[in-house]
């Protein structure tokens, strides 16, 4: 019997502890693979990335425009460090919630628009 | 001695904490997984760049082509987010910079970021009910974590970290890679979020952008899917358990849930654990998956053992299931779409993402094995019927024995006749070595059931009963274990529901039962008409569903 009382009070100190210190689940960061993948279904092509703990710096082009992004490996954050407007304005609808603008981005000199390319419509995934 | 009622109440707590244990785990699931999802600023936080109803549609509203739209594809149907409610914004009393001081990853004090939004909407008049996973928006983001019951995000979240979070509240964890080597991040163990074709390996997946709905990630892998009840048992293919041990098979795309052919198959090879095996997917890139990067056979094998944490490189006190995505480690670091391993070749054979149809062969005589505790019975050389040592010695006895009791210079049956009192054994046709009736008769008996010893008769997946418990079958996936005589009537009910409809439809449509009768909702839609006391009995059993299970972390 003091046994089980023994048993049953560690138990519940256990229990106890475990409930004021949750184990919180982590979030994966992603890779340099995935980071290029992401990027390609944005229609850019990678150069180089420079991982940094949870962030990533990419130099990329998109139809010939370089630019620079700032990614967030945990989330899905997207700030854009540097490039011409066509490319921030592609960005801009693209990311329309993610897209971040920077300071520095925000004072670079506004270059003419060109054509942009219309990115295809968003809608949900179609599953036969 | 100790008081009798200190006693009672120290063994209630018991009960109460074992219970709570398992809180966590439900499966096999399906039904309405209910969030609350609570939307809090900061005091100096500027205007959040999205309202109350931009939520709504991300998180929880069918045919928006956000998260519930998510789930109820990747489920194939098998889970709604029916009760889920968003509430906010509301303003925490508290700066951007007091909020951010709680710390992060490591910090005890991190969940408060958490508690904080969940008592100023209690002290709003919300109150999250305790079945409702409590999902944390803030604006700015300024952390992103889960834990089970809850989640805090930004409010740039995509719905792939959503789901993510959302699937380790029904208790899904997170995919792994057979790579040795690969770490991830710090607080990973070897191999752990490598499988990028699978959600529980947020952030590191294919993932493809929504734009307003953000990034979000592929579907789950077929374990994940098997796990949680989420497959029909048809489309489930279980090597081995029809004695065929070369086969071929068509495996459908994940993807297409509605076209023929199997989404998984399962090639046990492990006599000591029959939850150890392999299963095999085929994955195109589209709809929810068409981030990947290109079509492709998978092969996962799931096992229960330690981690080893990437940190350090220690070994975890505890084992635990998962998957591991068989990939090469270099290179290209492709998923491997044939095998040769531990007994069992898999080999791809043709697949075309046009058509979702992947043809793979699979070759083993490892589920041919016997399961532990039992033995080749040997009769012959190739008997391999599965039966304990004890019987097989006593076969082997038998066959020594065998000539002595022949009928010396043969008889009505040849030279083979047996003397008065002893009869062929017939493990084979071919089988004349004399015996007892009696051992006739057991052989027989043997051979009728000779499947359920073998690990390919004997693997029935993650959702295996205990011992007295059957599948419920209320439909074509249902895993909910019950006793043999509710399935019985389970069974009964499927047959007698159309009957119970009311002709000609009424006030819930075509299905509207009759009088005395009510929709047995075991699973979402289940529309069987059957009494009030049915529907309850289903409702409990689906409660403890978890609890029936023969290995519960399988």
């Amino acid at each position: 019997m003091k046994y089980l009382l023994v048993l049953c009070l560690l138990a519940l100190a256990n229990h106890a502890a475990f409930a004021h210190c949750p184990i919180e689940n982590r979030i994966a960061l992603r890779s340099e693979a995935v980071i290029r993948n992401d990027l390609r279904q944005l229609g850019m092509q990678p150069q180089t990335i420079t991982m940094n703990k949870d962030k990533a710096t990419v130099k990329a082009t998109l139809d010939g425009n370089p630019v620079v992004l700032e990614l967030d490996r945990i989330g899905d954050g997207v700030k854009f460090v540097s490039g011409n407007a066509t490319v921030k304005s592609f960005l801009k609808n693209k990311l329309p919630r993610s897209l971040k603008i920077g300071r520095a981005a925000l004072l670079r000199p506004i270059t003419p628009m060109k054509t942009v390319p219309v990115a295809p419509a968003i809608r949900r995934p179609v599953l036969n | 001695m100790i008081n009798h009622a200190v006693l009672k109440l120290l063994v209630l707590c018991c009960i109460l904490f074992a219970t709570s244990v398992e809180a966590g785990e439900q499966r096999p699931f399906r039904g309405a997984v209910k969030l609350s999802v609570l939307l809090c600023k900061y005091k100096d936080s500027p205007t959040p760049p999205n309202n109350k109803q931009f939520y709504e549609d991300l998180l929880i509203k069918i045919g928006s082509g956000g998260h519930a739209d998510y789930w109820d594809d990747v489920s194939h149907g098998s889970i709604t987010l029916n009760g889920s409610v968003v509430k906010g914004w509301y303003t925490l009393n508290k700066t951007i910079a007091e909020s951010q001081a709680y710390g992060g990853g490591g910090s005890a004090d991190r969940r408060k970021k958490h508690t904080d939004c969940v008592d100023k909407a209690k002290s709003e008049g919300y109150t999250p009910p305790a079945d409702h996973t409590v999902v944390v928006i803030t604006s700015p983001g300024i952390d992103t974590f889960g834990f089970d019951g809850g989640a805090f995000l930004a409010d740039d979240a995509g719905i792939g970290v959503i789901a993510h979070e959302v699937g380790h509240g029904i208790s899904l964890q997170h995919s792994f890679s057979d790579d040795p080597n690969h770490c991830n991040a710090i607080w990973a163990s070897k191999g752990e979020y490598d499988n990028q074709w699978d959600m529980m390996s947020y952030s590191d997946v294919w993932a493809q952008n929504l734009g307003n709905f953000g990034r979000t990630g592929p579907g789950l892998n077929a374990y994940h899917l098997d796990r949680m009840g989420w497959l029909d048992r048809n489309r489930i293919y279980r090597f081995g358990a029809n004695g065929n041990y070369d086969e071929t098979i068509t495996l459908t795309a994940l993807t297409r849930p509605g076209e023929r052919g199997y989404i998984t198959a399962r090639i046990p090879f492990d006599t000591t654990d029959l939850n150890h095996y392999y299963t095999v997917e085929y994955r195109v890139p589209e709809g929810w998956d068409g981030g990947i990067p290109g079509d492709t056979v998978m092969i996962n094998e799931v096992v229960n053992k330690k981690f080893r944490k990437c940190s350090d490189n220690s070994l975890s006190t505890n084992s635990a299931y998962r998957s591991y995505l068989i990939r090469n480690h270099t290179g290209n670091r492709l998923p491997k779409e044939s095998i040769n391993l531990n007994g069992v070749r898999i080999d791809l054979v043709s697949k075309d993402a046009s058509t979702g149809k992947a043809q793979v062969r699979i070759r083993s005589t490892r589920p041919e094995y016997c399961i532990q505790g039992y033995v080749w019975r040997e009769a012959q050389p190739d008997d391999k019927v599965c039966v304990t040592v004890a019987r097989r010695t006593a076969v082997k006895q038998e066959n020594t024995m065998g000539p002595s009791r022949r009928q010396p210079g043969g008889g009505a049956y040849g030279p083979d006749t047996c003397r008065q009192g002893y009869v062929w054994r017939e493990s084979k046709p071919n089988d004349h070595v004399c015996v007892t009736p009696a051992s006739r008769t057991k052989v027989k008996q043997e051979n009728a059931i000779a499947w359920e010893k073998r690990i390919g008769g004997a693997t029935y997946g993650p959702n295996t009963c205990k011992q007295g418990y059957v599948w419920r079958e209320a439909d074509k996936r249902d895993w909910v274990c019950v006793t043999p005589a509710r399935r019985n009537e389970v069974k009964e009910e499927n047959r007698l529901g159309p009957s119970r409809r009311q002709p000609g439809g009424g006030a819930w449509g075509p299905d509207t039962c009759r009088q005395g009768y009510v929709w047995r909702n075991a699973f979402p839609n289940d529309h069987t008409c059957v009494s009030t006391t049915s529907r309850t009995k289903a409702r409990n059993e689906n409660e403890v569903a978890h609890s029936r299970l023969a290995n519960k972390g399988a």
